[in-house]
């Protein structure tokens, strides 16, 4: 499947992020003191710098929708609405896919692919959480509530489609 | 030949070898069974060969429990209910003949053994042979696309087959008008079956007509095939005898009716990319003979692990989103649909059109979802007779259904099954429009399919008619159609009517030879 890996122009500020996550990975394969929870989680740490971090803007799609239903997701889970808990639930989901290979880790392409296996495989073992209706994979659920989250450190990133 | 009864002089008797009480497809697939052997067969059907309202009437009834279009979900002329029959064929599944300990009075007194070599015959007689009911290489390579490889191990993919659909009064009219040894007395209303002391014989047939003139109907032995409905109302309307109706010694006439509850708009899937889910799943492909539709159906695994009924269910496209689609008024269901597409369509497709345009983002369809779920017996849930009268000055029909805890658990948790699938697969994502919350929806309907009442047990106490569908404690009475199902199972009953039918035309050629 394709990707959208989103870049701005000249590379700056995301390609900054992917840089710095990248460098921490390095290091953690270097010296094993970081986790992929830490990664994530100052990847996504500066928003209103860089914009959601590279796989996360690759992996959602439109984001006022993202957004709307990362907000109802977020509500009914206050233990949730902070971005490094939701980026840490991630890591732990993607433990298993990516705990072994540090390179793979910094490169959103194949963290994106990672998540992709992990949210078809919570579906397949019916890892699955109601949003709005919806029946959603736990993680899918997360990625759209961290969205949500990063949105509301933003103020205005979100259009107001309705 | 065809007889009109209303034309016969007043007390007309007509003897037969076999009377058989309900020209639908149990009745006319006995009949034909039959045609030209040396039994005389006597056809008793209360309509004519087209519907007319004043006997359509004598259906109406009155509602005690889930309302139920009594009169709506019956038709009382030649064909019977096969005239608007939607032709969906599916044999029952091994797992809905056994005792479940979950399924409370569970268990056919055979197992589906016995009931396969009647499907093929069945399949020809509702014109959808050869049937391929669970050859998916037959359909992979019929197709050319490749089935879905499920992913959850909860459901595993069979193909109803649809008939054109056979209206039975049209397609065996000429044939039983031909043979010799068939009589089908029309607009011909039995009013009461007749029986000696105790009701171990049945004697005669009371039967009666709208304009006026009664008759007498005399057999060696009686077949009633009116219907999962009519069938419980005939025996506790024959109550001169046996005070509580005939073969209802054990109060067990009536009891245990079951439909196969549908739960309209309980869920919808939107999918991004229809190419990613093969034709079969959402249209109807043509075969050898029938076309068919791909269905979802539990696995009995997974059945037997989380005590479940059993359920199948097919989607089809409802619903169109994006630049040119004409989309519906529902406006929440649209935003909510879209907001799905959106968000998720990295997901679910391969086109890189994010963020072109909100319509292309969008841009995909919706499923409806169509069920047949099994429906736990229930002893609570049955027929009984109304205080009303109807216009032959017989107690109309009392329908008290009722549906368990039991029978909404399964549903929601098969629906959310579906979800995990298409969630898996990448195909889509459902919305769940029903909240678990123990509660059944307020709007319930059925699928015109009425089992159960005259139910099916070698044990007199826990059923009405034996193995051989004959009435308990009555030598020469027995019943055909869906009412001796003892458990419902998850397919359209029709086709297993037949087989049964044809089941029980061996069995009553051998005794009647």
């Amino acid at each position: 499947m394709k990707c959208v890996v989103r870049q701005a122009p000249g590379g700056a500020a995301e390609h900054g992020c992917t840089r710095r996550a990248f460098l921490l990975a390095v290091l953690a394969g270097v010296t094993g003191g970081a986790t992929l929870t830490n990664r994530y989680s100052l990847a996504a740490a500066s928003p209103e710098v860089c914009g959601p971090p590279a796989w996360l803007a690759g992996i959602t799609g439109r984001r006022d929708a993202v957004v709307r239903l990362g907000q109802t997701y977020l509500k009914t889970r206050p233990a949730e609405q902070d971005s490094d808990v939701l980026a840490a639930a991630i890591d732990r989901a993607l433990a298993s896919e990516l705990a072994a290979d540090a390179r793979a880790a910094a490169d959103p392409l194949q963290v994106i692919a990672a998540l992709r296996r992990v949210v078809r495989a919570e579906y397949a073992r019916g890892e699955v959480v109601r949003v709005a209706g919806w029946v959603l994979s736990t993680t899918e659920a997360r990625l759209y509530g961290l969205q949500a989250a990063l949105s509301d450190r933003r103020p205005g990133i979100v259009p107001d489609a309705r | 030949m065809f007889i009109d009864a209303r034309k016969l002089p007043e007390r007309t008797m007509v003897e037969a070898d076999l009377a058989i009480v309900g020209g639908g497809p149990a009745g006319i697939t006995l009949a034909s069974a039959l045609a030209g052997s040396r039994i005389r067969v006597c056809l008793i059907e209360a309509g004519g060969l087209e519907p007319d309202a004043e006997t359509q009437m004598l259906y109406e009834g009155e509602n005690a429990g889930i309302e139920y279009p009594l009169a709506g979900a019956r038709l009382r002329y030649f064909g019977g209910s096969s005239n608007h029959w939607g032709g969906y064929c599916r044999p029952l599944d091994s797992i809905d003949f056994e005792p479940r300990d979950w399924v409370p009075f569970s268990g056919w007194p055979f197992t589906i053994d016995e009931l396969l070599p009647y499907y093929p015959p069945a399949s020809a007689r509702v014109e959808v042979a050869p049937a391929h009911f669970d050859d998916l290489a037959y359909w992979q390579e019929r197709t050319g696309e490749r089935l879905l490889e499920l992913a959850t191990r909860r459901m595993r993919t069979r193909f109803v087959h649809f008939s054109p659909p056979t209206r039975f009064g049209e397609r065996y009219r000429a044939e039983l008008a031909q043979a010799d040894n068939v009589r089908v007395l029309l607009h011909a209303n039995v009013a009461d079956i007749a029986s000696s002391e105790a009701g171990r014989t049945v004697t005669h047939l009371d039967v009666r007509t709208l304009s006026g003139p009664a008759h007498t109907v005399k057999a060696r032995c009686y077949v009633l095939a009116t219907g999962g409905l009519e069938n419980a109302r005939l025996l506790l309307l024959s109550n001169k005898v046996v005070a509580a109706g005939l073969g209802n010694q054990h109060d067990m006439v009536g009891r245990f009716f079951m439909e196969h509850p549908h739960l309209t708009g309980f869920g919808e899937i939107v999918v991004a990319d229809i190419q990613r889910l093969p034709r079969i799943y959402r249209e109807r492909v043509a075969g050898e003979g029938p076309v068919v539709n791909a269905a979802f159906n539990p696995s009995a695994a997974f059945l037997r692990e989380r005590r479940l009924l059993n359920a199948t269910f097919m989607v089809a496209v409802a619903g169109e989103y994006g630049p040119d689609a004409r989309v519906s008024d529902n406006r929440e269901r649209n935003a909510a649909h879209t907001d799905m597409l959106m968000a998720a369509r990295r997901f679910l497709s391969d086109r890189d059109d994010a963020e072109k345009s909100p319509e292309l983002d969008a841009a995909g369809v919706w499923l409806g979802i169509g069920c047949a779920c099994e429906q736990a017996p229930n002893p609570a849930s049955r027929v009984s007779l109304s205080a009303e009268r109807d216009a032959l000055g017989l107690a109309k029909i009392r329908l008290d259904w009722r549906l368990t805890e039991q029978d909404r658990h399964s549903v929601i948790e098969h629906m959310r099954s579906l979800a995990l699938e298409f969630g898996a697969l990448d195909i889509g994502r459902m919305i769940l429009n029903v909240e678990d919350d123990g509660r059944w929806p307020d709007v319930v309907s059925g699928g015109n399919h009425h089992m159960g009442t005259t139910r099916m047990s070698d044990n007199p106490r826990r059923g009405v008619v034996d193995r051989n569908t004959r009435v308990h404690g009555t030598d020469n009475l027995y019943i055909a159609g869906s009412s001796v199902f003892p458990t419902s199972g998850a397919a359209n009953p029709t086709l297993t009517i037949v087989a049964m039918t044809l089941r029980l035309a061996d069995h009553l050629r051998k005794q009647l030879q």
